[in-house]
């Protein structure tokens, strides 16, 4: 760009902003810079603009780096952060109507990370950019006083687990004492209720004896609730490690077990929001570039070149799910049932499908239900709630399978399923946890030795290669024996008919693998 | 809010974990070297050429969804995923891009992200030896350095010699020396001032005795302005070039590669003796400054032959192992001489020696060490199939007719010749014994 589009951008810029708040949309001090392609894929690969060293990151820069050069392409237009004060990069190869796209869409956004509930909470998770930033001198510190080697195997150890976070995105960390504590005094209670009993039969026992032996039962539960660790099944692995493992009592190691933990409890929330997010600055990039068109801010040719862009960035995928359109689509879906006046058991209840078809009330609920989407929802909860049977049909949603052509031998990919029930509790299902299945940490005294035991409850199988790598990489932060319960689907030999599959334990004891059933 | 331009000043950081990256895969592929090193497309490719490698690209392992067990029940068959489009169930909406289907890797291999990370030749055998922990092998290694005249040189100074060889600057130095001590005796005899000693001096031609009286001579005078020296030369001052005959030590060696192709070495078997020999040249490379490579084939005869009709020589029939090494001694008495080559012999063969000719074998392996060859190495190509005719085959006659100690090394049998007997053979049953194989031909070829 040279600096009479700079300028002209800055121009429209304002316009932007004007359009933005006169739509009620909320803005906050965000800096925009203007950089090299090789800083863009720089930023992609360490997720932030900066980030500590590790050849992960390496990986992902060369990886870009390789497609970009010979491809020019592979990296986006444009990335914004969400942080305290958000930061948005835009590539300086970009044509300047491109450009002009990602102002109202990068505003979008920012006005998306200040009012969405899941948002606000991951910038709340700490200092992110600035936490991100000052890891890379510390960690490089580190790496001179232990050795490149140790910090890298902590880094990726770290990441085998850190994703795997409580359940319920909004707690905090609870010191496990106090939860034991709270759970012993509801047994304390119990017993203390049962001992003051007016009489076995009050309290529904069939004579004293039964009464003391559950006092008893109670008692002895509280002996084991006094050792137990954790207490109740904690999902935050990461966090686990980082209050029991030995090694993270060295100030180092500690550090950087947080850092990575911080980082994507932060991301997260992105990850949990990306459907809406996306749709959202979608949504209001055509709008507001349709309203620069109109003000005369841009050229017709430009308008052309904008729409051109846009229509790129909401092509339909094949293959996968393309967010941005999906995400708009939704929005623009949202707002005209609720504009027409589309719900409530008036309508679900219509059996009538040409009544159905010319519904409106003229209710104009649309804006207000749009905002209030974007204020509160995941996008799990968007897509338990809007991706209506009405809505699969309309855009065509489908899952495919590959499958052997019979005739040609070649492997095809098939539309194997087009029911929308399933296809919205597939993808609720795979949003819900981001793709990855539940574990947790059921006892981090295994068997009285200290050992770790893990359980993977939810269903569906592990990758077995990934997984014995991993318990290696949790070996060495717990440093000693890990073990992981989790699904077998039952060969044809042990078939049983009533259960598909059974529990297998796999363990790792810092030297060899083994796998036996539960 | 602010639009600014970037400072261009790039990170570097992206660039540098990019090698903290392809060093781990580097590692990676060491760990596959015995793998690769018998990869087809680098025997047979051309030398020069980058190889490609396909190597994983790293990951950090995770617990994610899978698959325990391919094709089971719990595989649903292959990828799968969402899209968006017109069709109905049933109905094809792509493809898999890329190759076809190979047997055993069906489907598994899917989305799996591979890249070919590029290697030279070079690369390979520096990472070999890396691994073999012998970093420096030139240092190392008491390659035999061989003297080799080429021509005289002149190595300094001699106060005596033949005319032609007078070393004019350092005699005219010498000269002026003199000239100087002359003066200053004069002076210090007759007390007169320089510029008259000097005239003296020039007088009489630098003759310090008729000097010393023509200065004393009453009427002496000269018209002499200043003192310029010059050179005064006795016999003493002549001074000569010394010359030397000029000896340059090369360290170079000469691999003679020797074939059996008679009926029973079949495709496999020359593959195998083929893929030894190129890494074990390759390697030589790396030790010497130079290394020539000499190919005999021998079936009932044996002959000279290139490398291009090394390999692909066809079978002719009997097997008379002599021969092979009969002329590979011929070879080096007529070319490769041990005092100027490092000779390194690799005999290649199932081992289906004629019985009675074995002697002769025998024979011709000791006159080969009695030469002085670095290394007789013998690579007995004998995949499972051969096993019946074991109890004679050459590898067990070595082993029991030559000074060796028979050892089991990394899966493999191993003849590893006794103090002073330079003899190494090796059993190579599959590809998997190339790497153990190289492995000993590199720490015995440092042992005698």
């Amino acid at each position: 760009m040279n600096h009479n589009d700079i300028e002209r951008l800055k121009l429209i810029d304002k316009r932007v902003r004007e359009i933005i708040k006169e739509n009620n949309l909320l803005t906050t001090e965000t800096d925009f810079e203007i950089v090299e392609p090789e800083r863009m894929i720089e930023a992609m690969a360490y997720r932030f603009p900066s980030n500590f060293s590790h050849w992960s990151h390496g990986r992902d820069y060369d990886r870009l780096k390789t497609i970009y050069d010979n491809t020019g392409s592979g990296i986006p237009y444009e990335v914004v952060w969400n942080f305290e004060r958000p930061r948005a990069y835009l590539v300086n190869t970009n044509p300047f109507p491109l450009n002009v796209i990602i102002l109202p869409h990068v505003y979008a956004h920012v006005d998306f990370f200040l009012a969405n509930s899941f948002l606000r909470r991951g910038r709340a998770v700490a200092d992110i950019a600035n936490d991100a930033r000052r890891a890379r001198v510390r960690f490089h510190q580190y790496e001179q006083e232990h050795g490149v080697k140790v910090i890298e195997n902590i880094i990726e150890a770290a990441r085998t687990i850190s994703r795997h976070q409580d359940l319920d995105p909004f707690a905090e960390r609870i010191d496990e004492d106090l939860i034991r504590e709270q759970l012993i005094k509801v047994e304390q209670a119990k017993v203390e209720y049962l001992q003051n009993l007016n009489g076995a039969a009050a309290g529904g026992f069939k004579d004293r004896q039964e009464l003391e032996i559950e006092i008893a039962r109670i008692v002895y539960g509280i002996r084991l609730l006094e050792k137990k660790t954790p207490p109740l099944p904690d999902y935050d692995l990461l966090g686990y490690i980082i209050d029991h493992a030995p090694i993270a009592k060295k100030a180092y190691v500690e550090d950087i077990l947080k850092t990575i933990r911080d980082q994507d409890r932060h991301l997260f929330f992105n990850g949990r929001t990306k459907l809406l997010n996306e749709g959202w600055a979608t949504y209001w990039h055509v709008r507001i570039g349709r309203q620069l068109f109109a003000e005369g801010l841009l050229t017709p040719e430009e308008h052309g070149e904008f729409i051109t862009f846009h229509a790129q960035v909401i092509n339909a995928d094949r293959k996968g799910l393309n967010w941005y359109r999906i995400g708009v689509v939704l929005f623009e879906y949202i707002k005209e049932k609720y504009d027409k006046g589309r719900f409530g058991d008036e309508y679900e209840n219509c059996k009538d499908p040409v009544k159905k078809m010319n519904w409106d009330t003229k209710a104009m609920k649309g804006t207000e239900k749009i905002f209030q989407v974007h204020d509160m929802y995941s996008d799990a909860m968007a897509v338990r709630e809007f991706l209506t049977d009405e809505f699969v049909h309309q855009e065509q949603l489908y899952m495919w399978q590959e499958a052997t052509n019979p005739i040609t031998g070649e492997t095809e990919n098939v539309i194997a399923e087009d029911d929308p029930a399933v296809i919205r509790a597939t993808l609720c299902k795979r949003m819900a946890a981001g793709g990855l299945p539940v574990i947790y940490v059921d006892d981090g005294n295994y068997d009285g030795r200290g050992e770790l035991y893990l359980r993977h409850d939810s269903d569906g199988e592990l990758n077995p290669e990934y997984e014995g790598a991993a318990l290696e990489n949790l070996f060495y932060l717990w440093e000693k024996p890990v073990h992981l319960e989790t699904n077998e689907v039952l060969t044809d030999i042990d078939y049983s008919p009533t259960s598909f599959s059974k529990r297998i334990v796999h363990t790792f004891d810092g030297k060899k693998h083994k796998i036996v059933d539960a | 809010m602010s639009i600014i331009i970037g400072n261009d000043k790039k990170t570097g950081s992206g660039t540098k974990d990019a090698r903290r990256h392809s060093d781990k895969q580097k590692e990676l592929i060491k760990e596959n070297l015995p793998r690769v090193i018998t990869d087809e497309s680098i025997i047979t490719g051309n030398k020069n050429k980058k190889i490609k490698i396909p190597i994983r690209s790293l990951e950090i392992p995770d617990f994610r969804p899978g698959v325990r067990h391919k094709g089971g029940r719990g595989d649903g068959g292959g990828e799968a995923g969402f899209g968006q489009g017109d069709g109905k169930k049933g109905d094809a909406v792509g493809k898999r891009p890329g190759k076809g289907q190979k047997p055993g890797s069906a489907g598994q291999e899917a989305g799996r992200d591979f890249i070919d990370a590029e290697f030279t030749v070079e690369e390979l055998i520096e990472m070999m030896l890396e691994d073999l922990g012998l970093p420096n092998i030139k240092e190392k290694q008491e390659a035999k350095n061989i003297l080799v005249k080429a021509g005289i040189k002149i190595t300094g100074v001699e106060n005596s010699g033949p005319w032609v060889l007078l070393n004019p600057s350092k005699t005219a130095k010498e000269g002026i020396k003199r000239f100087y001590s002359y003066l200053e005796i004069i002076k210090d005899e007759t007390k007169k001032s320089e510029l008259d000693c000097f005239a003296a001096l020039k007088k009489c031609n630098g003759y310090l005795d008729e000097a010393m009286e023509a200065i004393a001579a009453p009427d002496f005078s000269h018209d002499e302005m200043e003192v310029v020296p010059f050179p005064i030369l006795l016999d003493d001052d002549l001074r000569f070039h010394r010359l030397e005959d000029k000896n340059v030590s090369k360290s170079s060696a000469v691999v003679i590669g020797i074939l059996d192709r008679s009926g029973s070495m079949d495709k496999e078997k020359k593959y195998l003796a083929k893929a030894m020999l190129f890494w074990q040249v390759n390697l030589l490379r790396k030790i010497y400054g130079s290394v020539e490579i000499r190919f005999i084939v021998h079936d009932e005869e044996a002959c000279l032959t290139d490398e291009e009709n090394f390999f692909k020589s066809e079978s002719k029939g009997g097997t008379h192992c002599y021969t092979g090494l009969k002329l590979a001694g011929e070879l080096i008495d007529s070319t490769y001489h041990t005092d100027q080559y490092n000779v390194y012999v690799m005999y290649f063969s199932d081992g289906d020696d004629f019985d009675s000719t074995r002697a002769r074998t025998l024979e011709e392996v000791r006159s080969l060490v009695a030469r002085g060859v670095s290394m007789i190495g013998y690579g007995n190509v004998l995949p499972d199939d051969g096993l019946y005719y074991e109890s004679h085959n050459l590898f067990n006659v070595f082993a029991s007719l030559l000074p060796v100690d028979h050892s089991y090394v990394s899966g493999i049998e191993l003849l590893v010749g006794k103090k002073n007997f330079p003899f190494l053979g090796m059993k190579l049953r599959a590809r998997r014994h190339i790497w153990p194989a190289l492995q000993e031909f590199l720490k015995q070829s440092r042992s005698w």
